[in-house]
């Protein structure tokens, strides 16, 4: 394991925001990060670890005003099973119900679940085995590679990972917020190019959900080869509303995409037909890794994703 | 046979069955031998019977002469292809190795210990497995016999190689060989005591009795306080009480054992599937297992057996993979998340009168009180009836690859 020189339980946001800098990790459930530590997989590990499990009041599920509001030390478990998320927003719910397995949805907070690392297995290959694009190395080995599981459809700066996180995509959905330590971020505009736009001094610190309209419906699906321990391959949230149907994929690219040409396919109602149409604008401009002698490649995300995207829209008509 | 020779073989099985415009089912039923078949090496007798039972109550218990289908036939009213798959083989593990030991040792509280080579490693092997003989054939209750060393080479004979398959049939006959051993030398000194004839005796729940007047007794503990010197048993895996090279046990402690015939273990799975064209993902509907167990010496462990043998076939068909990187050849999936095994939410587990796992006690020519090893047996078949299952609903050229993903099956359909 990485060594860590210094480890801070911090006791305020300012305290703990104090201790960060460019070498330094947050710690709130560390289901990722303790990972990827005992991995050995960055080339310069943090070596000093932030703990803001310590910070009181950062854990909690409120509406206000018609806004739902959680608090980001807020665990997966408390979100899956609260009767005020599954209220008003079931596809919310339904994504922190499939995280992991439900030792990891009680360690696991909602503001990790939504600042998690790729799962790509170059990037996670332990002691820094592929020292790839995400790292600061030459390239993605996923586009030579072996890109059968946790690769994307769609690459983004030339790197080839999937979006892991579950609940990410219904809060896109949702048209949620980013709430932190410095500023208002709409989920919109919180992920940029390969990660999150999160500067090395800023913490999550709330999660904003506004209220779906009157009549809204909406729903999550995800594909994975298994039914738990297993992170989404293909995500996709549906919202309907007045103003238009929302619909955010995960697990294709290296961020969540919100689809336009999808929404676009079903801006005069749903049926069969549009639903199917909505899946193949999902995925118009992928560009599937080849397969090889030893391998699948990614082409058969293109299928999923297509059935997916038709099937929530079904779900939600 | 291993699963992977198993699938290879049943993709051959059933390839011929469709050339030959047979269904599986009757493909099965006209090539297995018949009872009165005989090994033409040795002249002795090859039963069909472990496998042909197994095999009719696969079928019978699945409907799959009421189910099946040509491949590719029928379309579920949801959209998905149902497939229906069955296999049945005469599993060859579980032999009966030379030379293996047991040592019992007589306690003079007329309980009784012994020491084993065999690690208990299949949940209770020797503490439940090889205790339950050693009891029965001493006439002592379960509870009074105990395995008090175990797997170390230092304090015990040699336990063979540390392996499943084996340890009922070898260690278990070297047990009840060395049970046997102390059986006769306490029936001949009670014979004495009670003035009758050794083979007037029998021996029950701690007690040795006149099996015409059973009110002429001794019990252990009596003739463990009376007897002068040590009671000591040593048993050997062959020969002379009748096992391997020794013809049958047959008969044992007057009772008749195994059928006179040579064979281990019959097995037989069946499999109803659903599989989803437009993702790939299977749904098991149904499914069932057969075990001819011989003869069931720990309830616990047979029925552990049967049910973990359907993970191994649900993660050898979908999930046990190796990823390599093309270039390098590193090993890609190198955690848990990667290097998939399923989880309780995957399986399909006994449930009511939906999937079932059953043992029949067909009783073994050779093993100890007719039992033989499960520990292989219980993988192969139902590895090949799933994969079958999937194949009849997809039709079309046989998949042969495994594991059968639905990345595999999306490529199968042209979807990939």
């Amino acid at each position: 394991m990485n060594k860590i020189n210094t480890h801070v339980n911090a006791t305020s946001i300012d305290q703990a925001v104090a201790a960060l800098g460019a070498n330094a990790a947050v710690v709130a459930g560390g289901t990722d990060l303790y990972g990827s530590l005992k991995g050995m997989i960055y080339p310069d590990p943090p070596s000093t670890l932030v703990n803001i499990k310590t910070i009181p009041g950062l854990s909690y599920i409120t509406e206000e005003g018609g806004m739902l509001k959680l608090g980001a030390l807020t665990k997966l478990t408390d979100i899956a099973e609260s009767s005020v998320v599954a209220a008003k927003w079931p596809a919310l719910a339904a994504a922190a119900r499939h995280v992991g397995t439900l030792q990891l949805r009680n360690q696991g907070t909602i503001g990790g679940n939504i600042c998690q690392s790729v799962r790509c297995w170059y990037y996670r290959a332990e002691h820094v085995g592929f020292n790839c694009l995400r790292k600061g190395g030459p390239l993605c080995y996923m586009v030579p590679g072996n890109s059968e599981r946790g690769s994307a459809i769609f690459g983004a700066a030339g790197c080839f990972a999937a979006f892991p996180s579950d609940t990410a995509i219904p809060l896109l959905a949702l048209g949620a917020t980013v709430v932190t330590n410095s500023r208002s971020i709409a989920m919109a505009d919180f992920y940029e190019g390969l990660d999150n736009v999160l500067d090395d001094n800023e913490i999550v610190t709330e999660l904003q959900v506004p209220e779906p309209a009157s009549g809204s419906k909406q729903v999550y699906m995800r594909w994975a080869q298994r039914k738990a321990l297993d992170f989404p391959e293909v995500a996709v949230a549906v919202v309907t509303g007045s103003g238009g149907t929302s619909i955010v994929l995960g697990g294709i690219s290296p961020v969540p995409v919100k689809s336009t040409g999808a929404e676009d396919a079903v801006s005069g109602g749903i049926s069969e037909s549009s639903a199917t149409a909505a899946g193949n604008a999902a995925v118009q401009g992928a560009t599937p890794l080849p397969a090889s002698d030893i391998h699948m490649g990614n082409k058969w995300k293109v299928q999923i994703t297509k059935t997916l995207v038709k099937r929530a829209l079904l779900a939600v008509a | 046979m291993h699963p992977e020779a198993s699938v290879t073989l049943e993709i051959a099985v059933h390839t011929m069955a469709m050339e030959l415009g047979m269904t599986p089912l009757e493909f099965y039923r006209k090539n297995l031998v018949t009872d009165d078949t005989k090994n033409q090496d040795n002249d002795r007798a090859m039963t069909s019977r472990s496998p042909r039972v197994c095999l009719e109550r696969a079928a019978s218990y699945i409907g799959y002469e009421s189910k099946y289908h040509a491949p590719g036939a029928r379309t579920l009213s949801d959209g998905r292809m149902h497939g229906i798959g069955i296999i049945t083989h005469n599993d060859r593990h579980g032999n009966t190795s030379e030379g293996r030991g047991v040592v019992v040792y007589m306690n003079s509280d007329g309980t009784a210990n012994f020491v084993t080579g065999q690690s208990n490693n299949q949940v209770g092997c020797n503490s439940v497995g090889l205790a339950v003989i050693v009891a029965e054939a001493l006439g002592l209750p379960f509870e009074a016999v105990v395995c008090s060393s175990y797997g170390t080479a230092d304090q015990a004979p040699d336990g063979g190689s540390q392996a499943g398959s084996r340890g009922a049939s070898s260690n278990g006959t070297a047990a009840l060989n060395a049970a046997l051993d102390i059986r006769e030398q306490m029936f001949a000194f009670v014979a004495g005591e009670l003035e009758v004839s050794a083979d007037d005796l029998d021996a029950r729940d701690g007690v040795i009795f006149v099996k015409t007047d059973p009110s002429k007794f001794m019990t252990h503990s009596d003739v463990m306080s009376d007897i002068d010197g040590p009671i000591i048993g040593f048993g050997r895996s062959h020969a002379e009480r009748g096992a391997i090279g020794g013809g049958l046990r047959k008969p044992t402690q007057g009772e008749e054992v195994g059928y006179d015939a040579y064979h281990r273990e019959g097995v037989a799975a069946a499999y109803e599937v659903a599989v989803d064209t437009e993702t790939g993902e299977v749904e098991i509907l149904d499914w069932i297992h057969v075990l001819d167990v011989g003869r069931i010496l720990d309830h616990y462990s047979a029925e552990g057996q049967r049910v973990s043998g359907m993970w191994v076939h649900y993660n050898k068909t979908f999930l046990w993979d190796v990823k390599y990187d093309p270039q390098t050849g590193t090993e890609l999936h190198q955690t848990h998340v990667e290097n998939k095994t399923a989880t309780h939410m995957d399986i399909p587990e006994p449930n009511g009168d939906k999937n079932t796992a059953e043992a029949l006690e067909l009783i073994d020519a050779i093993g100890p009180f007719g039992a033989h090893g499960i520990g292989e047996p219980s993988a192969p078949p139902g590895y090949s009836a799933l994969i079958m299952a999937i194949n009849n609903a997809l039709g079309g050229e046989m998949i042969k690859t495994r594991p059968v993903t639905p990345m595999v099956i999306l490529k199968h359909l042209g979807k990939a």
